[in-house]
């Protein structure tokens, strides 16, 4: 059967390039603050949340609304900088990681609470077409969010190479002290850094919610998915994500087609322990 | 504080010992003196939750590595506990034991390689094991799966409560004693610089992997007894991660690395959430907990023992200015 065999492949590869979406906040984040974003997959969450209501709202297919959740999440998360995190930046290390585990348990639950633990999925003109290549089916919905997904991260590699903020960010990373003293707004630079995190964690979700079935309890299989990936890549490496996305993708793909579901998450979470454990600058030794 | 020690802060120390004596002993009569079962539920939680909080102290407070999976022992030793029990027909001590002796060897396995990691690595290690161990009881065999597993009712209302008393005192005590000795010198150190302590002598691994063992030997025990006392051991509830999300809180609130800091956050917690889940559901106590954290976090980093201690500067709160002002700083 090599045609699910490819097929599997195709699929995972898709669902990959979201996931590289997923998760290059948190890798960034690290990279840039040394912060460690646990509430990832509740940022995914909502922005899935957020791209369902609009469509039911508004009426516009969510595969669309991904730049307007992107700019909704980047300001979130530039306030949340400003104000939460600034108030623990002193502290010691693990204060930034035990805040963002209070924020997910309180966010995951408020959307409990609201919006009740049913599974909704959003079924627009664009679910179940698809392109047909060589016997093999694109579903289309899922193209165009693997090429959104790409172009994002192509747009801020470009941003973070060419643009006087970008490279303020980048100099930050390497040296926070000398950045200082370059003239380079540190606080600020953090800010606009957990803004593109939070961003592309929402504009992940705004391009998952018309793919698979949301809830509010998904946030955490996403923090999953988002550590694996950028443990696997190397933490703070960012080309690292593109490959650890491509590969969870292709991972869950097989394992679903030829094995059950019911083993994904004890395959995932043993490896992101084991990677963690024998390689922890991630399999390419590029990590921090 | 040793060699400070005058006459009057040792009547003072000797005035508290009598206090803390009296109060355990009225914990110890209270159940045959006609303690309504509805207070015993509550009372064996609270020792349960000190317990566990306290065991976490030990790793995430005085060694200083966050454990986000912490839970694991506590569901290893309740698993292993149950089976002892049902498939070989241990008497039901020995089984406990046989759990925190469980949960004292998967810590070892998995604190040789986990150990070396540090801060974020070591969170995200110990996370993703308790999960993969979850994921593993619920598809094996002699795990029940997701069923679980159904010990036998065999011990007794009071006979829990007084299990969980002494697990909780034995842990109490124990952080008690890392904090005065040698060894708790050590992990301060190491806590502060690994390298610096390494170079004036602390065996920095052992030390790490010692603190790693203690911390896991009691929620092994702890797991076990609750176990027996819920009568239903599944993997969502044995493993839940909500049970570490409790344990850190506890923690920070009370005050971190102080062996009364898990006691005080402990009590507290349990009293109001057990007053909350009379009006309110799981889901608002949850949004609560983690608006809980975050305001601790920011406003009080020092608990509510740091709380105490910034109010009465002069009141000499069990000699631990000092620990709360290192960790402030």
């Amino acid at each position: 059967m090599d045609g699910l065999l490819y097929q599997a492949i195709l699929n995972g590869i898709l669902l990959g390039g979201i996931y590289i979406a997923v998760s290059v906040g948190l890798s960034f984040a690290f990279g840039v603050m040394h912060l460690i974003n646990v509430a990832q997959g509740d940022l995914v969450m909502l922005g899935a949340f957020m791209g369902y209501w609009i469509y039911i709202f508004v009426g516009i297919d969510p595969i669309f609304t991904f730049p307007l959740i992107f700019i909704v999440f980047l300001a979130i998360g530039y306030v949340t900088q400003k104000t939460l995190v600034a108030s623990v930046m002193g502290a010691p290390p693990l204060m930034n990681l035990v805040l963002f585990f209070g924020v997910s348990i309180a966010l995951g639950n408020a959307a409990l609470f609201f919006w009740s633990p049913i599974a909704r999925i959003t079924t627009t003109g664009l679910s179940g077409a698809s392109l047909s290549l060589g016997g093999l089916s694109i579903p289309i919905a899922r193209l165009l969010a693997f090429i959104f997904s790409l172009a994002m991260i192509l747009g801020l590699f470009v941003f973070l190479r060419r643009t006087r903020t970008g490279m303020a960010i980048v100099a930050t990373a390497q040296d926070r002290e000398a950045a200082r003293l370059m003239g380079v707004d540190v606080e600020k630079t953090f800010a606009i850094t957990l803004g593109i995190g939070f961003g592309t964690a929402g504009m992940a979700g705004g391009l998952i919610c018309q793919i698979v079935s949301i809830t509010p309890t998904m946030g955490g299989i996403y923090t999953l998915f988002a550590f694996f990936i950028t443990v696997l890549g190397g933490m703070g490496y960012l080309p690292g994500t593109l490959v650890g996305g491509l590969l969870l993708g292709i991972l869950q793909s097989l394992i679903i087609t030829y094995e059950s579901t019911s083993i994904v998450y004890l395959v995932l979470f043993l490896i992101l322990y084991l990677v963690l454990v024998f390689r922890p600058k991630g399999v390419f030794g590029k990590g921090m | 504080m040793p060699g400070r020690e005058d006459s009057s802060s040792k009547r003072l120390l000797s005035t508290k010992l009598f206090f803390v004596a009296m109060l355990m002993l009225v914990f110890l009569v209270a159940p045959p003196l006609g303690l309504p079962a509805y207070w015993i539920r509550v009372i064996t939680g609270i020792f349960m939750w000190i317990g566990l909080a306290g065991s976490w102290n030990v790793i995430g407070g005085y060694v200083g590595r966050v454990d986000f999976g912490h839970v694991v022992f506590f569901g290893t030793g309740m698993y292993i506990a149950t089976i002892s029990i049902l498939e070989y027909g241990i008497p039901w001590w020995i089984s406990l034991l046989l759990g925190g002796v469980g949960a004292l060897a998967l810590a070892f396995l998995v604190g040789l390689p986990t150990l070396r990691l540090m801060g974020a690595y070591f969170a995200i290690a110990t996370w993703a094991l308790a999960e993969a161990i979850k994921q593993l009881t619920l598809v094996l065999k002699v795990t029940g799966g997701s069923y679980g597993l159904v010990p036998p009712p065999i011990l007794s209302r009071e006979t829990c409560y007084y299990c969980m008393f002494f697990a909780m005192l034995a842990m109490t005590i124990t952080n008690y004693f890392i904090e005065r000795s040698k060894f708790g010198y050590g992990l301060k150190a190491l806590m502060e610089s690994e390298i610096a302590a390494e170079t004036l002598g602390v065996d920095t691994f052992k030390s790490k992997l010692l603190a790693f063992l203690i911390s896991a030997f009691f929620p092994g025990i702890i797991g076990g007894i609750y176990g027996l006392w819920i009568g239903y051991v599944y993997p969502y509830d044995a493993f839940s991660g909500l049970k570490t999300d409790q344990m850190v809180v506890m923690v920070f609130m009370g005050g971190v690395r102080s062996y009364l800091g898990p006691v005080i956050g402990a009590v507290f917690l349990q009293v109001v959430s057990e007053i909350l889940w009379t009006y309110w559901t799981e889901v608002l106590y949850l949004i609560f907990l983690g608006f809980i954290i975050v305001i601790t976090v920011i406003f009080m980093p020092g608990g509510i023992l740091g709380l105490i201690r910034g109010r009465l500067p002069r009141a000499r709160f069990f000699g631990l200015e000092k620990l709360s002002e290192r960790f402030r700083s």
